[in-house]
């Protein structure tokens, strides 16, 4: 339970993707960020205070949402809601007003007969009318139904204003519009963080066409990822692309080149050139 | 954030905790239906059986309603929503002692009341005996039950965290020995043991709920068992201080100052056979095997007239001729006769016995005693009366359907004096007649009830000898007025001369 690495955290009106794969370690950093749990080692500041230390005047200011959240189930949806107001100075009741006619959540409605893609919808309703300065989302999107989905990323979330939100997804088709940084963790430690337009411009799937058959060289520059050879096609990701003498550095390791073709990955794909990586130790 | 929102957490809790909340007062209604009396007697035993049920479900029912309703924001957890809300810690534990106060003890004293005063008790004096009994329970059962429940999870790992203690309890409590218990110091230790109990539970619930780190409920659990295990060791609190303590508190601090105790060795051992109670088994405990009893003649002399002499606590010391202390041991408590006479038994161990039988040994036996004064004839009743009286409440007798005895039956809200004395005097004759004692010795210097009944009761069996003599019940009030230690040396005293067999 040992998550190791930093990020800053400090990248206010952004949005912070956490992408990993199953059990690397996302949702025990949350909750060691929300202090659900203790760091085995280390800190954790969250809006400048240690997340053990978390006052309640700085909890007012951070909504959360976790797919594994235990809300009480023997109140309504409406009961709950009005439970949770005065804990909140900033309370905006019309923002909310507007969040539960958006997600139609029936306010009569026991939150224990709730499907799970509505409890997760409460939870999100239970988290924005405070406008809270960060939002912190634990696997969100899964049981919800894609137009909520959008609803959430397209006309909630600008509802709020400047917040910063803090994402751990599988679901990266979702959060690629408006993840404006990603944090890469593997078996419990931070691999990589950097914004993404920075990690898109440097992360390259790169096609090169080659005069002969393309082989998979033997020696290769470390930052070439995920090398494969079809036909005369050798194509690779690499992880520290720049245009720069692009033909020049690809003849000296592969040969005669007839065409290089490059593209940006969707953070889909990021997330699996990484997670291979990482698996295979090669992460560079 | 400056808001108290304990209110509204305990309102939460009532929307979600209400139909276990009705049905714990329920119960309650059920067992004030169950157990109120009618007249100053003992239920008979098949509604004993049903109340003790009842009994036994209220306190299922009241548990669960303090665990559930604690347990709905439960500070161990990692999932729960409430965890990272701006939630002020004060507040949720203001808010669950709101529902403790409000939704378990709030029909316990409603019902008491109305019991007080179904039985014809002064509603000032019920009410104080109600917060009296209630703050027993609040302090002996719902404040540890919530401290459990707040270092838990679940139901389930509250009743393992609970039957953990239980062990604690049962193991330490079968190790140590107690030195007050069963005397009338015992309320020393309750005393000590309740503020403990009081400080540990509190101090387990605000570490709980006050830290805001994820340790704390390990600190907490640690602290509440270390708390259980010194409560445990309380009872060993040591004689001595304790009995100056009490010393201390002396009504009438020289009323014992007089009396003197000698050894009568030459009293016949024969003369032993007017003390029965030497050759019975003991009734408070079984002695050890292998034991040979000697009885020693003791004279109290010049106890004052009126006055029951009660020797709390008697040890023993055989001392050979070299000096080498042999035995070391305790007698136990008795009342001094009415004649000063009083048989010493002493049960040394076989082998101590055996070596030393014919030789002579010094005797070193210590005494502490207290005295407890008869008050002037506290109330009388006749037969087949019923009446209040002042200081036992709701009294009543009874003549049995074989005309043989009178059965005398007191409720007094609050407690009742602890030392009582019952008679039946004859119109006929008018001598003083033969008391009865009913005394569950406790010399607390103010009234310290430690009990979850608000009603108090003494019941009393009275042989009746001549029905047709007009014979009425005379109760009296023994109260203690002083304490005092005396200590008696016997230089030479052969134990072969004074044995009288097994015990």
């Amino acid at each position: 339970m040992v998550s190791s690495g930093a990020f800053s955290g400090r990248i206010g009106g952004s949005a912070y993707a956490l992408i990993g794969a199953n059990g690397a370690g996302k949702t025990t950093t949350i909750k060691v960020l929300m202090n659900l749990i203790s760091p085995t080692q280390g800190t954790a500041t969250v809006l400048g205070v240690d997340s053990q230390q978390l006052p309640p005047e700085v909890l007012a200011q951070i909504g959360y949402v976790s797919e594994s959240q235990v809300l009480p189930g023997r109140l309504s949806v409406g009961e709950y809601i009005e439970y949770l107001r005065p804990f909140y100075p900033s309370w905006d009741r019309e923002l909310e007003s507007s969040i539960r006619s958006r997600l139609q959540l029936p306010p009569e409605r026991k939150i224990g007969q709730l499907s799970h893609g509505m409890r997760l919808a409460l939870g999100l309703t239970c988290a924005l009318p405070y406008r809270p300065k960060l939002l912190i989302l634990d696997e969100p999107f899964s049981g919800l139904d894609p137009l909520v989905r959008e609803e959430l990323m397209e006309g909630l979330l600008p509802l709020i204003g400047d917040l910063t939100l803090f994402v751990a997804s599988q679901e990266l088709e979702e959060i690629e519009s408006v993840a404006t940084h990603v944090g890469f963790m593997h078996a419990g430690k931070m691999l990589l963080e950097e914004p993404l337009d920075e990690l898109s411009g440097r992360l390259r799937e790169v096609r090169v066409t080659l005069e002969q058959p393309a082989v998979v060289p033997e020696r290769m520059p470390k930052e070439w990822l995920q090398a494969r050879a079809f036909g005369n096609v050798l194509t690779f990701v690499d992880s520290r692309f720049t245009d720069e003498n692009l033909d020049e550095r690809l003849r000296l390791v592969l040969g005669p080149v007839r065409q290089i073709d490059t593209q940006t990955l969707p953070l889909n794909d990021v997330f699996k050139t990484l997670a291979r990586a990482a698996r295979a130790g090669a992460l560079p | 954030m400056s808001r108290n929102l304990g209110w509204h957490i305990f309102r939460k809790d009532w929307r979600l905790m209400w139909p276990l909340a009705v049905a714990t007062a329920l119960i309650q209604v059920l067992v004030m239906a169950v157990i109120h009396h009618s007249e100053p007697f003992p239920m008979p035993e098949s509604k004993s059986v049903v109340a003790a049920l009842l009994t036994f479900g209220l306190a299922i029912s009241m548990t669960l309603l303090i665990v559930l309703t604690v347990q709905q924001e439960a500070v161990p957890s990692v999932n729960q929503d409430w965890l990272t809300r701006p939630v002020v810690r004060l507040d949720l534990l203001i808010g669950k002692l709101l529902t403790i106060v409000l939704l378990v003890h709030g029909p316990i004293v409603v019902v008491d009341v109305l019991e007080g005063l179904a039985e014809g008790f002064p509603l000032g004096p019920v009410l104080h005996a109600t917060l009296d009994s209630n703050f027993e329970i609040a302090l002996c059962y719902s404040l540890p039950v919530m401290a459990v429940a707040a270092m838990t999870r679940s139901v389930v790992e509250a009743i393992i965290f609970g039957l953990v203690v239980l062990l604690i309890v049962v193991l330490f409590g079968s190790i140590v020995s107690t030195s007050t218990g069963g005397t009338g110091l015992k309320w020393i230790w309750r005393v000590v043991s309740h503020g403990e109990v009081l400080v540990v539970t509190l101090a387990a619930l605000c570490w709980q709920y006050l830290r805001r780190s994820r340790e704390a409920t390990q600190q907490a659990r640690a602290l509440f068992a270390g708390g259980v295990v010194l409560f445990t060791l309380i009872p060993a609190l040591p004689w001595g201080p304790a009995f100056s303590i009490q010393q201390a508190f002396a009504a009438k601090p020289q009323a014992g100052r007089q009396v003197r105790v000698t050894v009568e060795l030459d009293r016949p051992l024969s003369a032993v056979d007017a003390a029965p109670e030497l050759f019975t088994v003991s009734k408070s405990h079984s002695p050890p095997a292998n034991r040979i009893r000697v009885a020693m003649p003791l004279q109290f002399l010049e106890v004052p007239a009126g006055v029951i002499l009660h020797a709390d606590r008697s040890t023993v010391r055989l001392i050979r001729g070299d000096g080498v202390v042999v035995y070391r041991g305790m007698a136990e408590a008795f009342d001094v006769p009415r004649n000063g006479l009083y048989w010493q038994a002493l049960d040394l161990p076989e082998d101590v016995y055996s070596k030393l039988a014919e030789q002579s040994v010094r005797v070193e036996l210590e005494y502490f005693a207290s005295v407890l004064r008869g008050m002037p004839v506290s109330g009388q009743l006749g037969v087949n009366d019923a009446r209040r009286l002042p200081g036992f409440g709701w009294c009543a007798t009874r003549v049995d359907n074989k005309n043989a005895t009178v059965e005398v039956g007191c409720r007094q809200i609050g407690a009742l004096p602890f030392c009582v004395s019952m008679a039946l005097r004859s119109s006929m004759d008018l001598r003083s007649p033969r008391e009865k004692f009913f005394c569950e010795l406790n010399y607390e210097p103010v009234p310290l009830r430690f009990s979850v009944d608000p009603i108090d009761h003494v019941e009393a069996t009275l042989p009746l000898i001549d029905p047709d003599a007009s014979p009425e019940v005379v109760i009296r009030v023994y109260e203690p007025v002083d304490h005092f230690f005396q200590e008696i040396v016997v230089p030479q005293f052969r134990l072969r001369d004074w044995f009288v067999g097994r015990p």
